[in-house]
């Protein structure tokens, strides 16, 4: 019996150390993981941008290509996007590990979302609200444990008021729940505030590019009081460019470079700041004839620099997606 | 003061003030590029035309036109309205807030809301704004009405009142006047690509509206046609130009 029970407790330290180990890894994955915030809309006023400069009216009246429009007051879509890509450093961890541990992904993205424009004399005003499921796998056996679904929910308002600056105000719920365990790792509400300005460049290069500044309130498990649920809480601010070419060819290329400031404010956490960068780079296809690139290459190096070592990293991915739209 | 001088105040005041009306009440030249020449209708010979310069007034009995390549931008203070006149075009305006175009192109930007009739050889609309708007004649006598901007209507006598919205072109036909078809056109691709709104040294009053309207077409943009829109040749044709097509139909496409 006693052998049983030291067996037992044997098995249960391990357990323990197993699960504290991963609740430091999978604390590590979350903070680095790209979060997209609802951006769909914002790709629909950015990617607008990059019109082709088709001057083939020889009168001075100018172009004049028909177009479709939504005249319902509500505009929606939904979607699915798929990706399997190699990820250098799945986990977001310093040191060795990252150079030990690598890993294929394979994420499926269910999205959908609905958007209204409410037009005044002088400005416009896009209240949305979209949402998204993913589904993150890890393709290395021994990361099976780290599988999880991200939930995110985000409403806000756009607003233009003329020029080259759109403002936005909006609020975003994400919630990342452990596949294995069916426990909720961590959610937040990021509440932030912003603007995007557009600017060409040599007639050919549109810079988009998007500043903002907001809070995220989180929860993660504290570990059997071992640390604050709010341990994540922490003031960001960024900066966010995206170049696109008004080019036959590079029309389908897009390169984004991201750069954040982070700073922490409890627990271990409160002398904590983060600068993250991101380059990344895309390139599509339209296949079967569909109305836009549904099939695209991509890949993207990220790294961050904390006052903290602890928390640096540097991360490849790099792999194919596909995307499915649909408007309405 | 004396009584000499003080008459000659009092005629300094009304003859300033009879000038200010009427330097008002006619159009002023505000820039001109290349060959814009101005006939006189109640003139004949060669002194019934003149070259137009800058700060010049343009006269209700005045026919205005642009060589290739030429253009010229007019303006009102009493109505705040401006109007450009594009290349290879003939025009005159007849009042304020009246304008007849013979051929060619022209842009009205204005922020009143006094009605501007327009007319072409055969037909007449009016449009009651504020906004901005580029007329195109067409060689059915008719003319494009394309609005870059406005929270206005434009009337015809068959067709009645129309609302106008920003980058929903509407063909104005036949005599008495009707409404032909009605094509939302793209207006970030217009406004890239329009010489009337890119070839002038100064932005128009307007330009935060034209912003918001193309803002608010982007937000709500479906689709476009692999298409461009030409000229109406008679009352039931108008040209269309296919391009990137593969099977020889208008394609959609979200590009």
């Amino acid at each position: 019996m006693k052998q049983i029970y030291k067996i037992l407790s044997i098995n249960l330290l391990l357990v323990t150390a197993s699960f504290s180990q991963n609740q430091d890894k999978v604390q590590s994955r979350i903070e680095g993981t790209d979060r997209t915030q609802g951006n769909s809309i914002n790709a629909q006023i950015n990617g607008n941008n990059s019109e082709n400069n088709n001057d083939a009216s020889s009168s001075d009246t100018g172009a004049q290509r028909p177009i479709s429009l939504n005249d319902d007051e509500i505009s929606a879509f939904f979607g699915y996007d798929s990706r399997y890509y190699y990820r250098s450093n799945p986990l977001f961890v310093n040191g060795d590990i990252s150079e030990e541990v690598e890993s294929d992904m394979w994420t499926n993205t269910f999205f959908t979302g609905i958007s209204s424009v409410i037009e005044k004399d002088d400005s416009a005003y896009t209240p949305f609200l979209t949402a998204s499921y993913t589904v993150n796998d890890y393709l290395e056996d021994d990361l099976g444990a780290f599988n999880y679904n991200a939930t995110n929910i985000t409403t806000g308002l756009f607003s233009y008021y003329g020029g080259q600056n759109t403002y936005f105000v909006k609020i975003a719920y994400n919630m990342d729940r452990s596949t294995e365990n069916d426990t909720e790792d961590f959610s937040e509400f990021f509440s932030q505030i912003g603007l995007i300005s557009s600017f060409q460049v040599l007639n050919k290069l549109n810079i988009n590019t998007i500043v903002g500044i907001g809070q995220h309130s989180s929860t993660i498990d504290d570990v059997s009081g071992t640390r604050p649920e709010d341990l994540m809480d922490n003031l960001e601010i960024y900066a966010l460019s995206v170049f696109s070419f008004g080019n036959d060819f590079l029309d389908n290329l897009g390169l984004t470079y991201r750069i954040s400031y982070q700073s922490y404010e409890n627990g271990d956490y409160s002398d904590r700041n983060d600068l993250s960068h991101s380059f990344s780079g895309g390139y599509g296809f339209t296949l079967f004839d569909a109305d836009q690139p549904n099939l695209y290459l991509f890949s993207s190096y990220s790294i961050r620099n904390s006052d903290n070592n602890t928390f640096d990293y540097d991360n490849v991915d790099a792999g194919v997606g596909i995307n499915l739209i649909a408007n309405f | 003061m004396t009584p000499n001088s003080s008459i000659f105040f009092k005629n300094a005041v009304v003859f300033s003030t009879a000038f200010l009306c009427m330097s008002a009440s006619s159009l002023k030249v505000k820039y001109t590029h290349g060959k814009v020449e101005a006939a006189d209708l109640e003139l004949k010979g060669p002194d019934s035309v003149s070259l137009v310069e800058v700060n010049a007034s343009i006269e209700h009995n005045f026919l205005i036109a642009t060589g290739k390549g030429s253009r010229t931008e007019l303006s009102s203070t009493e109505n705040h309205t401006t109007w450009r006149l594009g290349s290879l075009s003939v025009s005159k305006w007849p009042s304020l807030n009246e304008c007849w175009i013979h051929s060619g192109s022209l842009l009205c930007s204005t922020k009143t809301e006094e009605p501007i009739k327009i007319s072409s050889t055969k037909s007449t609309a009016s449009f009651h704004g504020p906004g901005t708007f580029i007329i195109e004649a067409t060689t059915n006598g008719g003319f494009k009405f394309i609005p870059l901007e406005s929270c206005g209507s434009l009337t015809t006598t068959n067709g009645g009142t129309k609302e106008v919205k920003g980058g929903r072109m509407l063909l104005v036909i036949g005599d008495p006047s009707n409404f032909g078809d009605a094509y939302d056109i793209d207006l970030m691709l217009m406004l890239k690509s329009s010489r009337l709104i890119n070839s002038f040294p100064t932005q128009l009053g307007r330009h935060k509206q034209i912003g918001v309207s193309v803002y608010v077409q982007q937000m709500k943009i479906r689709g476009k046609y692999d298409a461009l829109i030409g000229d109406a040749t008679s009352e039931d044709n108008l040209q269309l130009w296919k391009f990137n097509t593969d099977k020889g139909k208008v394609r959609f496409s979200n590009n």
